[in-house]
């Protein structure tokens, strides 16, 4: 299983000049992919733009798009430009995830209707692969039979939206089911997510931040809140967790804005 | 400042424990609750909570549920008493609190926070009570009249259940949730029995249509069910007493609503939503309902149309997902006179795997059960088991799955060159020898609209540019998907030509050594047209009803069957996944005729019918399809789709609902 970091880009307060160095320091710590997730009605960078400021410091690491709430770009003919955009400038080393997106205050915020978001997106995944430049790694996510059915048809991986290693070996084993019933040759890449906030004080601070990113879920935030990873072993058992459950890439995302939080968790990271 | 007003019609679980939670979290909200009846006129004996149900109101409600549960009664196990038999699966944990108790607690605490309780107040016009309020909670019920005032709005589906039951009670003592099943002369009837207390019990009766009307109970009071029920269960009630609570004999009604929010209206609970009892969720969700609802209002202060919004977001699609576990339980216990004569530990194990448990979640919980499930069945899992080639061929690793199994199917074969998905498409020389020395059988098909497409490693049905592709058959002239080529309508010709293009792949599969030929007639291929109502729009003898639709599919198989000694599958779509799709009855129909056309297997696929189809992933989530095969169709079934491993497959053949298991080509690690 390899292991990616979370850029700054969603965190309040956390400054935009932050993500670029954000990015070189995690390249440099060896992590093998740089994560953004995806905002409307939220105070952060936007997906595909930061990691087009993240390709521009970095040679090597992948930028994955964590994901991407495809219908907010409206159909297939931007977002493809967007994500092509974004391949060319990283030499190919793009991850576009796509999801229907669970809230309704982006799709207000963006003018559309919130309850077409599956059908939406459906309709643009169907003219995006053949916009897309070849070596674009297309990964769909979200829990509904929908979202298995998505990733079987057009995509090449499976992004869970994090939680226990238990929750994602349960999704795992839907998006496999989904992926042999639809014929598909070879195994879905299964991507998985976690949170994190080391060092001293940093978990008080990462909650914080998780409860607010995550209110419009209402009684699950709690327990995102609680699945903050806020020690080093805490770290370490997560990860051997989601090895165990057969997940291929796992990024880390920081719920606190400092360049020490990339040492403390490459550190945490080479413990396992 | 605040002062918000809100008005909860019906004072059962869902409308009094939301108004508890949103009057503790802000006092100075201005609650009432309306309610028809007095304080102390409950009904329905006990209600049940799950164990998974517990631990997420508790870590939510430090204050009310733990006093509701002071007052519960546990229990560990569910207790199966069939054909003399008493068995027992621990380890699942239930707790159940009287309702009438539960309902008093939520009373009290209401009272003393300052929530206005009104009883003996039936709401007339649930629209004048709009007038001065700033919030409309409807938790009034099944029956609830504010989602019939607003009906426009909510767009209830309100759904009759095909069996009958009848809310009884008991003095029996019993120490864990109970299912009995008896018959008389008339047919079977089922007993769902929740304890609530050392000397008190939920006793649901439950029986199908016909045996319902052959018992002539349509036309009973309260003291002939007693009487009847009493007579029937003897056995069970060691000289006990059955109880009445305004037990008529009712149909279950499913509730949907299109939306559960309308302006300053919103649905809770049963008003909003229900699901079959035998699962146990209905006050469950009724109070996550009031949980999430006051938390909505909490984040959202001063926008009730946000909150409202949120709210449903946030319990739409739990709720949805316990309907569905409900709807195939349900089933269960429509069709369970088919299974009485089963032995009892088949029987126990077909109802606990019904939806919620496996083979290796009972396992976990009670190792001792499983085996006595296994001793009787005396089953060799692995000799049952079917692995597969990996889609984009394998050779070598067919050869590896052969090695170690009575049988490995190898990837789909076309039977023709119009007939190929992709140009990758292997053909059926390529396991020259190999077929001899292993035990192989060989999946034939015919693509129809889904060929001449891109590799599948690239995507599902992406079609090939037009100078790259063929021409592609179909029952009727629709495209597979909105980019796929328009398929031509196949005429007699063209049937003829395939009729013989399978019988000629099926007689060069036996000179290759073949043990065992799987025809492909679903997913959306060129037989799964003419099946599908939603793919088969023909006037002709093709179309129309269900013998027309499998007159050229049976005409295929009878060339292939005559061609082909060994032992012969059909996979079918059984259910096609999608509204309008081919019906039970059809699939049942579809799958006797080819068996009385010698297939000696129906492999129960499911979905592909076209790209709109959504199928319940997860493990062996077609089992049910395998099982309407094997056990109602009376065809011995291959169950395919989310089968894992050795534990799905036990999971499906111990229960009786396939003869063989087909293995995912991709597993879990």
């Amino acid at each position: 299983m390899r292991i990616g970091i979370g850029l700054p880009t969603a965190i309040a307060g956390a400054p935009a000049a932050l993500t670029p160095a954000w990015a070189r320091r995690a390249e440099a710590a060896g992590f093998a992919s740089l994560g953004v997730h995806d905002r409307l009605a939220y105070d952060s960078l936007e997906a595909l733009t930061a990691l087009a400021a993240a390709a521009a410091v970095t040679e090597r690491v992948r930028l994955a798009a964590l994901l991407v709430v495809g219908p907010l770009r409206g159909g297939a003919a931007v977002l493809a430009r967007q994500a092509a955009t974004v391949a060319a400038l990283a030499g190919g080393r793009l991850t576009l995830g796509l999801g229907a997106g669970p809230r309704r205050d982006d799709y207000e915020a963006a003018g559309l209707p919130f309850a077409r978001r599956g059908r939406l997106l459906d309709a643009q995944l169907a003219g995006l692969l053949d916009r897309l430049p070849d070596g674009v790694e297309v990964v769909v996510g979200g829990a509904a039979d929908a979202a298995l059915a998505r990733t079987a048809r057009y995509a090449a991986g499976y992004c869970h939206g994090g939680g226990s290693p238990r929750a994602f070996r349960a999704a795992a084993e839907r998006a496999l089911a989904a992926w042999s019933d639809a014929g598909r040759p070879g195994r879905p890449r299964l991507w998985g997510l976690g949170y994190f906030a080391l060092g001293p004080g940093a978990a008080e601070a990462g909650r914080r931040d998780l409860g607010h990113y995550y209110a419009f879920t209402g009684a699950a935030a709690a327990r995102i809140q609680a699945g903050l990873l806020a020690t080093p072993e805490a770290v370490a058992a997560y990860c051997a967790g989601y090895a165990e459950a057969g997940c291929d890439e796992l990024v880390l995302f920081p719920t606190v804005a400092g360049l020490d939080q990339v040492d403390r968790l490459a550190e945490s990271v080479a413990q396992r | 400042m605040g002062g918000v007003r809100i008005t909860c019609v019906g004072g059962g679980p869902a409308g009094l424990y939301f108004a508890v939670l949103a009057r503790r979290a802000d006092p100075s909200r201005h609650i009432t609750v309306y309610e028809r009846d007095r304080p102390d006129d409950t009904f329905g004996f006990g209600v049940v909570f799950s164990d998974a149900t517990m631990s997420f109101l508790a870590e939510q409600d430090r204050e009310t549920y733990p006093a509701i549960l002071a007052h519960a009664t546990r229990w560990d196990p569910i207790t199966v008493r069939h054909g003399g038999q008493v068995l027992r699966a621990g380890g699942i944990g239930f707790a159940a609190v009287e309702r009438r108790r539960l309902l008093a607690v939520l009373r009290e605490q209401a009272a003393a926070l300052g929530v206005e309780l009104v009883f003996q107040r039936a709401v007339p016009d649930p629209r004048e009570l709009l007038e001065g309020t700033d919030l409309l909670v409807a938790g009034d019920g099944v029956h609830s009249v504010v989602r019939a005032a607003f009906a426009d709005a909510f767009r209830p589906r309100i759904e009759l259940g095909p069996t009958r039951f009848s809310w009884l009670g008991t003095d029996r003592p019993f120490d864990s949730l109970t299912f009995f099943f008896e018959g008389d002369e008339h047919g079977c009837f089922g007993a769902h029995v929740y304890p609530y207390g050392p000397d008190r019990a939920t006793f649901i009766v439950e029986t199908d249509e016909e045996t319902f009307r052959r018992a002539g109970i349509d036309g009973f009071g309260e003291a002939e069910t007693i009487a009847y029920c009493e007579r029937l269960f003897r056995g069970h009630l060691d000289g006990h007493r059955l109880l009445a609570n305004r037990s008529s004999w009712q149909r279950f009604r499913t509730v949907r609503c299109a939306s559960w929010h309308h302006g300053r209206v919103v649905l809770l609970g049963d008003a909003a939503h229900t699901a079959h009892f035998s699962v146990g969720s209905g006050t469950k969700m009724a109070m996550e309902d009031g949980l999430a609802l006051s938390q909505a209002l909490d984040r959202f202060p001063g926008h009730v149309e946000a909150a409202l919004a949120a709210y449903e977001d946030e319990r739409r699609p739990r709720v949805e997902h316990i309907q569905a576990m409900a709807g195939t339980s349900f089933d269960w216990w429509a069709g369970f006179r088919r299974w009485t004569a089963w032995p009892p530990e088949r029987f126990s194990f077909h109802f606990l795997t019904r939806s919620q448990f496996r083979y290796d979640t009972l396992a976990t919980r009670d190792p001792g059960y499983v085996a006595s499930v296994e001793r009787a069945a005396d089953l060799d899992v692995r000799e049952r088991l079917i692995a597969v080639e990996p889609a984009g061929g394998d050779l070598d690793e067919l050869a590896r799955l052969a090695g170690g199994r009575p049988l490995a199917l190898t990837r789909l074969l076309p039977v023709s060159e119009d007939g190929r998905v992709s140009v990758e498409d292997g053909r059926l020389e390529d396991y020259a020898g190999l077929a001899r020395r292993l035990p192989l059988g060989a999946q034939l098909g015919h693509a129809g609209p889904r060929g001449a497409c891109r590799p599948r490693r690239l995507g599902l049905d992406r079609p090939l540019p037009g100078p790259e592709a063929w021409p592609l058959l179909a029952a009727s002239a629709l495209p597979y998907g909105p980019g796929s080529a328009v398929p031509r309508a196949i005429d007699a010709a063209g049937m003829e030509r395939v009729r013989e293009d399978f019988a000629s792949a099926a007689r060069r599969a036996a000179e290759l050594g073949f043990r065992f030929l799987q025809l492909h007639f679903g997913h959306g291929y060129l037989l799964a047209t003419f099946l599908s109502p939603l793919t088969n729009h023909r006037a002709d003898a093709y179309g129309g009803p269900l013998p027309n639709r499998m007159r050229f599919p049976l005409a295929v198989l009878d060339a292939a069957r005559a061609a082909f000694a060994g032992e012969l599958a059909v996979a079918i779509s059984v259910c096609d996944w999608q509204p309008g799709g081919l019906s039970e009855a059809d699939a049942l129909a579809a799958a006797r005729l080819l068996r009385d056309h010698g297939a000696d297997f129906v492999t129960a696929l499911g979905g592909q019918t076209t790209p709109r189809a959504v199928p319940p992933y997860g493990r062996c989530f077609q089992a049910v399809l395998a099982g309407k095969v094997q056990t109602e169709a009376g065809v011995p079934a291959i169950a395919a789709g989310g089968v894992g491993g050795l534990d799905d497959a036990r999971t499906i053949l111990l229960a009786g609902r396939a003869s063989r298991c087909l293995l995912d080509a991709v597993r879990p690690a």
